[in-house]
């Protein structure tokens, strides 16, 4: 039936009066199937507002159905095609979601146990529509009870296809609906699972169903026996793995069933040791308890000071750090205090790896509302995370990761405020992020009032930071000239130094120089010194051009054109990698031709010529790094060990 | 290069040069007559009467047998009315050569041409140019002024006869003004000097076509010229055949340098002559082109170049490219710079030719050492092992100037740079001890896996260790230490050293004819000597490591044969070839300063 012309689909009167723009989607799509070319248009408003009608209204769509096909309805490509294309043709809706869901849902009582499964097979054999299905899946779930024959080879075939997949939300809602519609099954299917003993991504699924087979609360005693049984498989059965996600499965309860201060303790009080799958997954219970119970706080505010501690893992600090964050964040506005509590809970559980991309994800969520509702606490938040974790932020924020937050600083007028916070501390890799924050956010200057109160030695702490750092040479500049008169108020050695790293840096770039020049023109040398590096560069030219130097060094050309085309390779390779476009769309490699292409594919015609575009970006070498790397490592090495020396004599002033 | 000294050089050649030029068996003698032949060409119109038939066997002149009726060569101007007669000698004019080597005959004999021969109807004026390439006396100028004064004015009846003479300064002269050319030299090498020329000019200096073609070339040229010739006049011509090539290749703005690699190959083949075949004749004019030529040169180069030289970051700025490529390719220029001043300052030291201001002189080469170094820092840089030797020569430069102190705080300079290289903590990779310039370049350039360089074994570390020792012995406790934790050991200064495997130091005893032997492009003989590290841990004194390098230095005294240099070969030129070849020196050339063996062992 498949591969046969369909016979002319009707769709019922009463149907097609009451919803007439989605009659003619149905009968087009129907008639027409999934079109390739088809790239997400816009949906006729129409079809949407009878989708709702529809849903809303309810009723049996098998009628609608017989129509369409016009023969029996049957778990085959035909009825698959049709299927998928739902959503060229209704649109990419909850509302579609839902009717498609109906429409199986009438369908599958025809249908014999075999061919069901064989349909809910057909839902993810192709990984391309598997979402789709999975979509319509949910709603089909709701309504149609499955056997554990049925619906567990599906459930590990799904979870293949979707379980690496950032969209997972079909899926877990065909398993959430299973279990609620399916529940005796559902329990049949955990049983059979764990007879497997199962192990890696299906945990994630059985604590899943654990979890929500409670919510549905077994109504037979006998069922209630049998989970009551599973639960005490997992939670008994010598796996440390098994035993996390029993402890994970009371994440999902209803606020009625959310597990109180003395319930939880006691399962902690059995289950949890440090280092264990069991306080990862106390961790994640403690985040899922505080989100939907704020009474929970004080207790699990508790918990989450004593999981503090260096050895904690990646995976429990991350589900400790999203609830602190989540509790801080929440009370930042109107509980200061317990912000400030929650604040501490925080910085107990720093630093965070630069590799837990996802926690520091969380920890950008928080700024970025944070700079929205309360300005001091963001500047006390950064200055706790560049404290305690700064090497780390460091690092994220080296590999360009959460760019636009140094935006928004800026948008909010923070950059210049939040530089000075941290410019001034005692952490280097703090006084560091003050210098990112002072590149990426463009900060003209720090402020007089910061310089002037800063110690001579925090001025000179900052200085030597930014001469162990590779810092942007406008923002190095900037520094320079805004600290230039404190520096030479404080005099001596320091002075010195200072106005030879000027010097240095005025050799070392254009930008540099220019920078210095214009922000310091007014300082009784820094013009000077600026202006004598462009004169001691002229005259290194000049000799450059010697006859004595005019040597070319044998091996040097063929070196070159080595490195040349290594640098294209990982600039190519670069772009690629760092661009959505390249990555997600095929590359094509025009062989011939000037600037401007056409394009041929199938059966539209011969394309109207394009012009291809380019771009191009540069960015000013530091000569020195180049000229004199083994100098300019000394000179970096030359500063740590100033500042360790410094380090050294604060601490012992302090004992003091 | 200075008028003087081309006109000394070119003074020289055509002193060296006989009357004919004709093959012997001992091979061929250049005669003064091409040198007039072509001199004829550039000013007096075409050949009338030649002495040879040109472009003979193997682009040899042959000589011809006929009565020459005193007229060497003779030439008749463009229009046809000028006779230019020759007559040359290879002889002083003295008053007894005046008539023992025929000038008299042959004047009275060229004063009478046959003007009714075929072309010469309308010759209105006749000059006869005696030219001799000799030296000549008062008492024989005197006899060629009273034959002149009264020989007759005229040839025949209307013929205007006028005498010319040019002695050897006025040959030079006119060589200079009208044949600075490959055309001076013998016609055998006319062709090779002509092409060598236009690769000159063309070629840039170290480039690859340098390389591949000019330098064999060269080479190839300098070795016929010396398997051609026998006895001085090889030296004579190979420093007018540069005086030549430097002529011609003045646009080319690598030239400098180029023409000084140029003179270098072949002092490198004219001592390698002397020391294969010496002939007395000729080493004095191989001395003369090596002090006189090279050696002056080489002083000339840098009173002229030192200004740029020392310009801040004149060097180390050369060939940046934004990749580290420039640091690399900034080492090689400074280390050939600092190398050629060493040789200058070991050949002012070491020469026996006593000198009044010998103090001032080496003080003066150390300043340009200073200089050069100050200003740039790839002087710190060595990226080859056997960039030992211009290491060595610096080191030569300072203790040759009793200016140990700053050869001491060069060594902290170094090992301060070095250090982060051992320890892999730097962009650019330690000593390759492979020597190939082509893998550091390349290893730079895309860092592969695993490196293509050989950085565990090192002579260079070893020579900087025992160089050490020729330094006050506070320096160098400091320094030995320093050095064997650091670059030996690898190992960090503190908390945990680490756990690098000890470099293997590298020693070698040289043949026992090493000051002949190295003149060979590939020297045979030798014996590799590997040393262990001297102590296996950090805290490793001074004292400990200094017991290993003595014992080491004992050792291999006794192995090996006593270096001694023969007095006819300067050190300087030994160590050149070194460098030109790429060989590595002996150790004594540092370790009779370091461990200076007493009159009694050496003896033994």
């Amino acid at each position: 039936m498949g591969g046969a012309r369909p016979k002319d689909p009707m769709i019922p009167e009463s149907f097609a009066s009451r919803y007439p723009n989605l009659a003619a989607a149905l009968i087009e799509m129907r008639t027409t199937g999934p079109d390739a070319s088809w790239s997400s248009g816009m949906i006729d408003p129409g079809v949407a507002g009878d989708l709702t009608n529809s849903n809303r209204d309810g009723g049996s769509l098998l009628e609608i159905l017989r129509g369409l096909f016009q023969a029996p309805i049957q778990p085959n490509d035909g009825f698959m095609r049709f299927s998928m294309a739902a959503h060229q043709f209704l649109g990419v809706s909850n509302d579609a979601h839902v009717f498609m869901g109906r429409l199986w849902a009438d369908a599958i009582p025809m249908w014999s146990s075999p061919e069901r499964a064989e349909f809910l097979s057909m839902l993810v054999q192709d990984p391309q529509d598997a979402f789709h299905a999975l979509s319509f899946g949910v709603e089909m779930f709701r309504r149609i009870q499955f056997t554990a024959d049925e619906a567990f080879p599906w459930i590990a075939e799904a979870h293949r296809i979707a379980g690496n997949d950032h969209f997972q939300g079909g899926f877990w809602g065909c398993i959430e609906a299973f279990c609620a519609t399916s529940t005796k099954e559902a329990i049949t299917v955990l049983e059979r699972w764990l007879d497997s003993n199962p192990k890696g991504p299906s945990l994630r699924i059985i604590r899943n169903m654990i979890g929500w087979l409670r919510l549905a609360a077994p109504a037979q005693a006998s069922d209630a026996a049998r989970f009551a049984a599973i639960e005490d498989r997992v939670r008994s059965g010598g796996h440390s793995a098994w035993r996390g996600l029993y402890i994970q499965s009371w994440a999902y309860a209803r606020p009625d069933l959310v597990l109180n201060e003395q319930r939880a303790l006691d399962m902690r009080d059995r289950y949890v040791h440090p280092g264990s799958e069991e306080e990862i997954a106390w961790c994640y219970l403690l985040n899922s308890i505080i989100q939907v119970d704020k009474g929970s706080w004080v207790w699990a505010q508790r918990e989450l000071h004593i999981l503090s501690r260096p050895g904690l893992g990646e995976e429990a600090k991350y589900w400790a750090v999203t609830a602190s964050l989540h509790c801080f964040v929440s009370s930042v506005k109107n509980e200061a205090v317990v912000a400030e509590n929650w604040l501490a809970v925080l910085r107990g559980h720093l630093p965070i790896s630069p590799g837990s991309l996802g926690t520091w994800e969380q920890v950008y969520a928080a700024l970025r509302t944070l700079v929205l509702e309360d300005v001091g606490m963001t500047r006390e938040f950064i200055r706790v995370l560049a404290q305690h974790s700064g090497e780390a932020w460091l690092k994220v924020a080296r590999e360009r990761q959460f760019l636009g937050f140094f935006q928004l600083l800026r948008q909010k007028g923070l950059h210049t405020s939040v530089a000075e916070d941290l410019c001034f501390q005692a952490e280097g890799a703090a006084r560091h992020m003050g210098l990112v924050v002072l590149a990426e956010c463009g900060v003209e200057a720090i402020g007089l009032s910061a310089v002037t109160a800063a110690t001579d030695t925090q001025i000179e702490l900052l200085l030597l930071e930014a001469q162990r750092r590779l810092l942007d040479n406008a923002a190095l500049a900037r520094l320079h000239a805004c600290l230039a008169v404190r520096v030479d108020d404080i005099g001596g050695d320091l002075a010195e130094r200072f106005h030879a790293e000027c010097a240095l840096q005025c050799l070392n770039t254009h930008q540099y120089r220019t920078v210095l020049a214009a922000s310091a023109s007014n300082h009784e040398y820094l013009p000077d010194i600026a202006a004598d590096a462009a004169d001691r560069l002229a005259e290194i030219a000049k000799a450059s051009s010697s006859p004595a130097l005019q040597m070319e060094v044998p091996g040097m050309a063929r070196a070159q054109r080595l490195h040349d085309r290594k640098v294209i390779r990982e600039v190519a390779k670069a772009v690629k990698d760092n661009s959505v476009v390249l990555s997600t769309m095929p590359t094509l490699s025009l062989l011939y031709g000037g600037r401007e292409f056409r394009t041929f594919f199938g059966n539209r015609p011969l394309s109207e010529p394009s012009t291809m575009h380019s771009s191009s970006s540069s960015v000013e070498v530091p000569r020195l790094e180049f000229v004199d790397p083994e100098g300019m490592d000394l000179r970096r090495r030359a500063a740590e060990n100033r500042i360790a020396k410094l380090n050294a004599q604060a601490g012992v002033d302090t004992a003091q | 290069m200075n008028a003087e000294s081309i006109k000394s050089f070119i003074t020289y050649y055509l002193q060296s040069l006989n009357e004919r030029t004709r093959r012997e068996k001992s091979g061929a003698k250049w005669g003064i007559d091409w040198v007039a032949y072509n001199l004829g060409l550039a000013r007096f119109g075409k050949p009338l009467r030649l002495p040879f038939l040109r472009s003979g066997e193997l682009g040899c002149p042959q000589s011809k047998s006929e009565a020459e009726f005193g007229i060497d060569i003779s030439f008749l101007s463009d229009e046809g009315d000028q006779l230019t007669i020759f007559v040359l000698k290879d002889e002083p004019l003295t008053n007894s050569t005046w008539t023992r080597s025929d000038f008299d005959r042959d004047l009275r004999m060229a004063i009478a041409p046959d003007l009714n021969a075929e072309g010469l109807h309308q010759v209105k004026s006749v000059t006869i140019i005696l030219a001799y390439n000799k030296d000549d006396q008062q008492n024989g100028v005197e006899a060629y002024s009273r034959w002149v004064a009264a020989a007759p004015t005229k040839v025949g009846d209307g013929v205007a006869l006028h005498f010319v003479r040019w002695n050897l300064s006025e040959l030079v002269e006119q060589t200079i003004r009208h044949i600075l050319s490959p055309s001076l030299l013998p016609e055998r090498f006319f062709g090779q000097l002509s092409y060598l020329s236009a690769q000159f000019a063309d070629f840039r200096h170290g480039s690859e076509a340098w390389q591949t073609q000019l330098v064999p070339n060269w080479n190839r040229f300098v070795g016929d010229v010396l398997q051609e010739s026998a006895g001085l006049r090889g030296a004579a011509l190979v420093p007018v055949a540069l005086i030549i090539l430097r002529q011609r290749a003045a646009s080319n703005p690598s030239f400098e340098t180029g023409w000084i690699e140029l003179v270098e190959w072949a002092a490198v083949a004219l001592w390698k002559r002397h020391a294969e075949h010496p002939v007395p004749a000729a080493t004095v004019g191989i001395q003369r082109f090596w002090s006189d030529f090279y050696i002056a040169e080489l002083d000339r180069f840098y009173r002229a170049h030192i200004d740029d030289l020392s310009t801040e970051q004149s060097i180390d700025s050369l060939v940046a490219v934004g990749s580290y490529l420039g640091a690399v390719a900034s080492s090689y220029v400074s280390y050939w710079h600092i190398g050629r001043l060493g040789l200058l300052s070991v050949e002012l030291a070491e020469s026996s030719a006593p000198r009044l201001d010998l103090g001032q002189s080496l003080n003066e080469i150390a300043n340009w050492a200073a200089m050069l170094t100050n200003a740039n820092v790839s002087v710190l840089r060595p990226v080859l092992d056997i960039q030992h030797i211009e290491f060595f020569l610096m080191a030569a430069i300072w203790r040759n100037a009793s200016r140990l102190a700053d050869f001491a705080q060069i060594v902290e300079a170094l090992l301060s740079r070095l250090y982060p290289r051992r320890l892999g903590r730097s962009s650019l990779p330690f000593i390759d001890g492979g020597n190939s310039l082509a893998n550091v370049f390349e290893q730079v350039a895309t860092k592969p896996d695993p490196p293509m360089i050989l950085a565990q074994s090192s002579f260079f570390v070893l020579m900087l260790l025992e160089l050490c020792c020729i330094l006050p012995d506070e320096s160098r406790d400091n320094l030995v230490a320093l050095i064997h934790r650091r670059l030996v050991l690898g190992a960090f200064d503190q908390g945990d050293p680490g756990d690098r495997r000890p470099l293997d130091l590298m020693s070698w005893i040289p043949p026992d004819d090493w000051p002949r032997q190295v003149f060979n492009a590939e020297m045979p003989g030798g014996q590799g000597v590997a040393v262990g590290a001297f102590a296996s841990h950090r805290e490793a004194t001074s004292a400990d490591i200094l017991d290993g390098i003595r014992k080491l230095v004992a050792e291999m005294r006794n192995a090996g044969p006593r270096f001694r240099q023969p007095p006819d070969l300067p050190i300087a030129a030994s160590i050149l070839a070194s460098l030109r070849h790429g060989t590595p020196l002996p150790p004594e050339l540092w370790r009779r300063w370091a461990f200076p063996e007493s009159t009694t062992s050496a003896d033994k």
